[in-house]
């Protein structure tokens, strides 16, 4: 295989991220020189302008927490008024303001930098683990989103891609992902149930693999619920317990938080294994006095499953929503696939099989199995003999914004994509230059609880009296589950000009200029 | 040569396709009966898949080979949405017998949700439309036991219609009752 013909599969997650490729017809992880396989994806900014990625820069949230970004996917591609941005700035130890559009912007050592600038980085370091590795550059990559990722989500990742310089061939979603590594190559005729948890997102997809077809029969998810859910209901109880026997707000000092966060993560972690876990914090704060205090506690397994049990019961009902979406039930399933660092803890897999009514497969490591079935995508889509065909769907209704205040449906969730869709506008005014849509997504016939996509104007038609002009305006989501919008006058066949006027994107001057930062920063 | 790396059989059979297009119902855009089961439209679904997907022709060039094939393979999609669910199913044969055959593709909900608000506005029947505007010039004289009367006689015809039990509530509010029946 030629070196140009090397597709990297990237599974850019919410707390860790990883790298592979297919060598000889195997899918396999690229490990770091360390021999690390998955990294954690946290991008820590120094005074000296160097910037570092990955496990070393996470044990800098200790020492460093205002300067290292953690989590970033929790916020991309989303509006500063979103509620799950103001959950995010009540915790995060790094500056949270808005950009332009109602965009969500960091500061960081008094730079301003775009989300999709950030998971750009780690996108970099990856690119940089699979280069070193082979011993020769690679640009083209497929890489990973929850599948519930709306449209604004997508695009920017899609950024992100671009920034760090990467031929980005095809964005899929993680659970599709995870189904094509279990299924590949394996001549099955089933239908799978991927629960996907992972440290920011829940996912979970039911699909019909027959043989090398992948058909997504329907998604659904929750953008907002991981394993950092869990770290933070552990991290308030600590904080509480410890002010209860001190009176000291731990929340209000941000090193003892972030030392509290990563115990809480430690605690998590030990869950897996063990069915106590002893926690011991020294010197998590020190008082104005001089006074250095300790916290020590022991957590057993009844106290982490009452913390935590409501995050893991709300799985199962975005679970249910999917199989009603699929006309299905747990009955029609024949393996269920676990993915994401949090399906290790018994907790969670005990839940789930006792929801689906069966053992969840072992034959996929749930930290890997994304990253491998975007690694297969990629090398699929550069091979003329394609041999897997993913028939995804949309997650999310299309809409399109109508008189006061409501919407009105172009394209529903779970149809499948590439799908288009097409509607006829006229002109409500005699000499109407301008015709402006707003398309949104989501599930309510009120524009306010659906998200929105962009403003569109369309012009360059005929100028004549009101209800003349016909404007025929196509809606498509392609592969990638990105919106495209295109018009055109019906009677002279001309498309019109179409200008995105409001949308929380990065515009491409932006683009270009965090690309020449990003591409020219020395990852250390 | 704009169709790169595809045999010209293949290109000539594509072309084709890519005209013929609208001109084809869903049935024979998937290749099946307009009696097939959903089982049968879903095996077609996946068959055709296979052959027109665009990830099939992805790693060739951009030309116009290739936008036929995703135009195509958007249709098939199309196709299966339509015919995968029974109710749009129904209401796209509906359609079609309507139109023999002028109307191959499903129309828009649009158009639908459009004559369905007109009927909340203005009446499903002839006779519940009629007394309703009876009712409403009654209210405009400020004759409101006239108005009852019309509105409901217009929801003897429509009794489900919510535009009328308003507009009948609203109606009942306004007469002045001046005794009480013991």
């Amino acid at each position: 295989m030629a070196q140009s013909d090397v597709v990297i599969g990237i599974d850019l997650g919410t707390s860790y991220s990883c790298v592979a490729i297919v060598q000889d017809g195997q899918p396999v992880v690229l490990p770091n020189e360390w021999g690390e396989r998955t990294h954690a994806s946290v991008v820590s900014f120094m005074e000296d302008g160097r910037i570092m990625v990955g496990n070393d820069a996470k044990r800098r949230l200790l020492t460093h927490p205002r300067q290292t970004i953690y989590s970033a996917k929790r916020l991309i591609g989303r509006y500063f008024f979103s509620p799950e941005v103001k959950k995010a700035k009540a915790v995060a130890p790094y500056e949270i303001v808005e950009g332009p559009n109602h965009a969500v912007r960091l500061k960081v050592l008094g730079e301003v930098l775009s989300l999709p600038q950030v998971s750009a980085l780690v996108l970099k370091e990856m690119r940089e683990v699979a280069e070193a590795y082979l011993g020769h550059p690679v640009s083209k990559a497929v890489l990973t989103v929850p599948a519930y990722f709306n449209d604004n989500q997508r695009q920017a990742t899609a950024d992100a891609g671009r920034i760090a310089g990467l031929d980005v061939l095809r964005i899929i979603n993680e659970p599709t992902a995870a189904a094509l590594s279990y299924g590949f190559g394996q001549n099955l005729n089933q239908r799978v149930v991927v629960y996907d948890l992972g440290g920011g997102t829940f996912d979970v997809s039911i699909l019909e693999i027959g043989q090398d077809t992948f058909e997504v029969l329907a998604t659904a998810g929750d953008t907002y619920l991981g394993g950092d859910d869990i770290d933070m209901r552990l991290l308030d109880y600590f904080a509480d317990m410890f002010m209860s026997q001190t009176q000291i707000n731990l929340r209000n000092d941000v090193n003892a938080l972030q030392r509290l966060r990563d115990v809480a993560e430690e605690t998590k972690k030990a869950f897996s294994q063990k069915k106590k876990v002893k926690v011991q914090v020294p010197e998590v704060y020190t008082d104005p006095q001089g006074q250095v205090h300790n916290f020590e506690t022991v957590v057993d397994h009844d106290t982490f499953a009452k913390l935590t049990m409501d995050l893991v019961q709300r799985t199962f009902k975005v679970c249910d929503e999917a199989f009603q979406s699929a006309g299905m039930s747990v009955h029609d399933i024949d393996a269920v696939i676990l993915v994401g660092g949090p399906t290790r803890l018994p907790l969670v897999r005990d839940s789930a099989r006792h929801y689906f009514g069966r053992e969840p497969s072992t034959e996929v490591d749930p930290d890997e199995v994304v990253a491998l079935g975007a690694a297969i995508e990629g090398a699929s889509l550069l091979d003329d003999n394609a041999s897997a065909f993913l028939l995804d769907v949309t997650p999310l209704t299309l809409r399109l914004g109508t008189v006061g205040g409501y919407s009105e449906q172009i394209i529903p969730k779970n149809s499948p994509v590439p799908i288009d869709r097409t509607r006829t506008f006229t002109t409500s005014r005699d000499g109407q230059e301008r015709v402006l849509i707003r398309i949104f997504q989501g599930e309510s016939n009120r524009i306010e609880q659906n998200e929105m996509l962009g403003e569109f104007a369309f012009a360059g038609f005929r100028v004549a009296p009101r209800g003349e002009v016909q404007i025929e305006v196509t809606f498509e989501i392609d592969a990638n589950g990105i919106v495209n919008v295109s018009a055109r006058d019906p009677e002279t066949g001309q498309s019109a000009s179409t200008t995105v006027t409001l949308s929380s994107g990065l515009t491409e001057s932006e683009i270009q200029g965090a690309a020449a930062r990003v591409q020219g920063a020395e990852l250390v | 040569m704009p169709d790169a790396g595809v045999a010209p059989e293949l290109a000539a059979e594509i072309e084709i396709l890519a005209m013929q297009l609208d001109g084809l119902s869903y049935y024979q855009v998937l290749r099946v009966d307009p009696r097939a089961s959903a089982g049968q439209v879903r095996a077609a679904y996946h068959q055709l898949s296979r052959q027109y997907h665009p990830d099939r022709y992805f790693h060739l060039a951009e030309c116009p080979f290739k936008q036929h094939i995703y135009r195509i393979s958007k249709r098939i999609t199309e196709a299966y949405v339509v015919l995968r669910e029974p109710g749009s199913r129904a209401q796209y044969d509906q359609q079609l017998g309507a139109s023999q055959g002028a109307r191959v593709r499903y129309t828009e909900e649009s158009a639908q949700a459009q004559k369905k608000a007109k009927e909340e506005v203005t009446g499903k029947t002839e006779k519940g439309r009629k007394s309703y505007q009876q009712g409403l010039a009654e209210v405009k004289k400020q004759n409101f036991p006239a108005a009852e009367r019309a509105f409901k006689m217009a929801l003897v015809f429509e009794p489900e219609n919510e535009l009328f039990k308003k507009a009948l509530a609203d109606a009942q509010s306004k007469i002045k009752v001046d005794y009480t029946v013991k």
